[in-house]
């Protein structure tokens, strides 16, 4: 049977023609897969920079790439300073001396050849000064930085093809990046040293910022403390005499065997009058010492409000007599409220007697009570001289009498402090609102149960 | 009956008159024949010793700015760089293919004019971004209005009449052709590019001029040769019909991550360069 394909008959010629393309084929083949391998190398290292690189390894494996490629007398790389943007020689074949190097290196920038290599982002050919010789040049750079340059001499004979020309600006490429990337990567760790650094020592002074805080804080605690058991125990130390003070004085006044003479009643009045208003003052200071050690004893219970304002009505109707002071009080007042009785009457009979003693002569006083919600409210309005604009951010200090302190009306300046605290232990606020020259009104809210009387 | 004028039949009308030079397609073969080598380009480019010329003079140019002086073609090849070497010679080719039109149609100084300025503007900007074949954005620029040209040629008529009603009325060219012909020169360009053979990069750029955005393979080339044509049209280097500088398309300005601070330095480089070039091609 006959093949049905013509047999082809080669010249002799032709055959070699076409085994030697098929070689070089062949040739251009292994090179390919040489480069892509290189590259794959390349991008290898790009990909593990997280092992820090260091330069001069990087530079040597570059040599061996860019000798597999092409088959150069010598290769030098050298790299763009970051500070100066000056080129220095990095690395370059050892079979060379150094001088013959840099020589060549210094023609070549000295002719312009280097900065123009440089401006181009290919491969750059110039003549050596062996005529039978040329460099290659390359700059190394990403689209954003020169890295450096490569160059490479060989016989002008073996000048690679446009192929491999464009091979070795890819490798050119792939190194730029390789360098940029160790650079940045070397940058941001020294950053990151950087700030580690700053952080240890930022944490150095935040520790010793907070230690020195601490002691500061127990320094006040401490300070406060002591103060409240001063408080307390003076108290408690004044009050004991005083009681006797003021016991003695009552059964003088009281003696019907031998009662005292008018004048002598009149001093021992004067002598329990006065003890009464010392009593008054220190049982305020020991209260005030009691809240802030955190000792007030509350007991929150339903307390009908009417029947506490008719007892501090009562207290308080002889001193707003003597003042010639008139006490509005609504008829009506069928509300419960959550307090705690004697704390609410300590309250209401503060606030009704600074509106007596800070009140205008023949002025009056006008309680009243708004339910508001869970909330009841009672105002306690005087028609006094007002606390001016720029007192009222004073006014709940202790000891702060804002100018009355050396008036004749009595006080301690903590009365208002310790109500305030007194309505919000018991789960109310205070406040006021005040014209000067018009009067003042003081409010609290407490948390109201009913407003019908069982 | 007349038939109404598309684009395509404007190129198919001048296809055999202005067909691309054998010459080139040789050449562009040996660029990307793995054997070939720098001397085999070398050989090539001697049988054309108008072209040769003009390579060796491009090549001691402003454009290039070599330190020393290049005398032998083989030498200019080494410095103009073999991928680069086929668009340079397709420029300068082009130009040659178009040198006997008659001077009633167009007038052709003023039109190379505008178009080289173009093309050594996006030269200009391509190598500010490090491209590693800046003469394939000088040719883009060169044949960005090669469709105008066929139109100039083919009817002559008809564009003078846009272009005196774009003057009188305040319109661009462009927009006025696609009204009066639903098409305009970038469409009869892209397919006198495209029947040419010649690398569809080129050809899309030169489609997509007045839309770069619209580009999706070749915004970037788009949108440096849009700008290079608003930059020839304000330095009022030559014309190809438009009497107004066209706005700057915003996308194509953000894309091209230039800082306004460059664009002197980007004009003087144009400047420097302008002159050198217009003398080599139009000579």
């Amino acid at each position: 049977m006959n093949n049905k394909d013509t047999d082809i008959v080669l010249t002799q010629e032709e055959y070699k023609t076409l085994t030697d393309r098929i070689e070089h084929f062949e040739t251009l083949n292994r090179r390919d897969i040489d480069a892509l391998n290189i590259l794959h190398e390349i991008n290898c290292i790009l990909n593990t920079t997280e092992n820090s690189q260091d330069r001069e390894r990087v530079f040597s494996s570059l040599k061996d790439y860019f000798n597999r490629l092409i088959q150069f007398d010598f290769v030098a790389f050298f790299y763009t300073d970051n500070e100066d943007s000056s080129f220095s020689l990095a690395d370059y074949s050892n079979e060379i001396p150094k001088q013959t190097i840099l020589d060549l290196e210094q023609k070549i920038v000295e002719n312009g050849e280097f900065a123009w290599a440089v401006s181009q982002n290919r491969t750059v050919i110039v003549d050596h000064s062996d005529p039978d010789k040329v460099i290659l040049l390359h700059v190394l750079s990403t689209k954003t930085r020169v890295r450096g340059m490569f160059m490479g001499v060989l016989p002008k004979t073996q000048l690679p093809t446009s192929s491999c020309l464009s091979l070795l600006s890819t490798f050119c490429q792939s190194a730029a990046h390789l360098l940029e990337s160790i650079d940045l990567y070397s940058m941001v760790s020294r950053s990151n040293h950087e700030l580690e650094k700053n952080n240890e020592s930022l944490e150095l002074i935040i520790e010793e910022r907070t230690q020195k805080l601490k002691e500061a804080v127990a320094n006040a605690e401490q300070a406060n403390q002591a103060k409240s058991q001063f408080l307390s125990s003076m108290s408690h130390e004044l009050r004991t005499p005083l009681s006797s003070i003021m016991g003695f004085t009552q059964f003088l006044l009281s003696d019907s065997d031998r009662p005292p003479t008018p004048h002598q009643s009149e001093c021992l009045g004067h002598i329990l009058q006065g003890s009464q208003h010392l009593l008054n003052l220190i049982n305020q200071l020991l209260d005030q010492a009691k809240i802030e050690a955190g000792q007030m004893d509350i007991q929150i219970q339903e307390v009908a409000i009417k029947p506490v304002i008719d007892e501090c009505i009562t207290l308080v109707q002889t001193l707003a007599t003597k003042d010639n002071i008139l006490l509005h009080i609504p008829e009506d007042m069928p509300y419960v409220i959550q307090a705690d009785r004697l704390r609410l009457k300590q309250v209401l009979l503060n606030l009704i007697s600074n509106g007596i003693k800070y009140n205008k002569p023949n002025g009056s006083i006008t309680l009243s009570c708004i339910e508001q919600g869970t909330h009841l409210k009672i105002n306690v309005t005087d028609t006094g001289v007002g606390i001016p604009i720029n007192d009222q951010d004073k006014l709940f200090t202790s000891f702060s009498r804002l100018g009355h302190e050396s008036s004749d009306i009595e006080g301690s300046g903590i009365g208002l402090v310790i109500s305030k605290t007194l309505i919000e232990v018991m789960q109310g606020s205070l406040g006021f609102h005040s014209i000067e020259g018009e009067g003042t009104t003081f409010w609290f809210e407490l948390p109201i149960t009913s407003n019908q009387l069982n | 009956m007349n038939m109404p004028i598309t684009a395509q039949s404007l190129v198919n009308n001048v296809s055999q008159l202005y067909s691309l030079p054998h010459f080139y397609s040789r050449l562009n073969e040996a660029i990307h024949d793995p054997f070939s080598e720098l001397q085999d380009l070398a050989n090539i480019l001697s049988d054309d010793a108008v072209i040769c010329a003009r390579i060796l003079k491009l090549a001691n140019s402003a454009m290039y700015s070599f330190p020393s002086k290049i005398d032998t073609i083989s030498r200019a090849i080494t410095i103009i760089g073999t991928k680069q070497l086929g668009d340079l010679v397709l420029a300068t080719g082009v130009i040659e293919l178009f040198r006997n039109v008659p001077k009633e149609a167009v007038d052709m100084d003023s039109f190379w004019r505008h178009s080289i300025a173009t093309g050594i503007c996006a030269r200009v900007i391509s190598t500010y971004q490090r491209e590693d074949n800046v003469e394939r954005f000088y040719l883009m620029g060169l044949l960005h209005d090669i469709g105008r040209l066929i139109m100039f040629i083919q009817i002559p008529e008809q564009i003078n009449e846009h272009i005196q009603f774009c003057k009188k009325n305040n319109i661009l060219l462009h927009i006025q052709e696609k009204q009066g012909f639903g098409f305009d020169h970038s469409d009869v360009g892209q397919l006198l590019l495209k029947s040419w053979n010649i690398p569809q990069s080129i050809e899309e750029t030169v489609g997509n001029q007045h839309h770069p955005q619209a580009c999706t393979k070749f915004s970037k080339e788009a949108s440096v040769i849009h700008f290079s044509d608003v930059v020839a049209n304000a330095l009022q280097l030559g014309s190809s019909g438009e009497s107004f500088v066209p706005p700057l398309n915003e996308q194509a300005w953000l894309s091209l991550k230039l800082k306004s601070s460059q664009i002197p330095s980007i004009i003087d480089h144009i400047e420097k360069q302008y002159d050198d070039v217009i003398e080599i091609f139009l000579s």
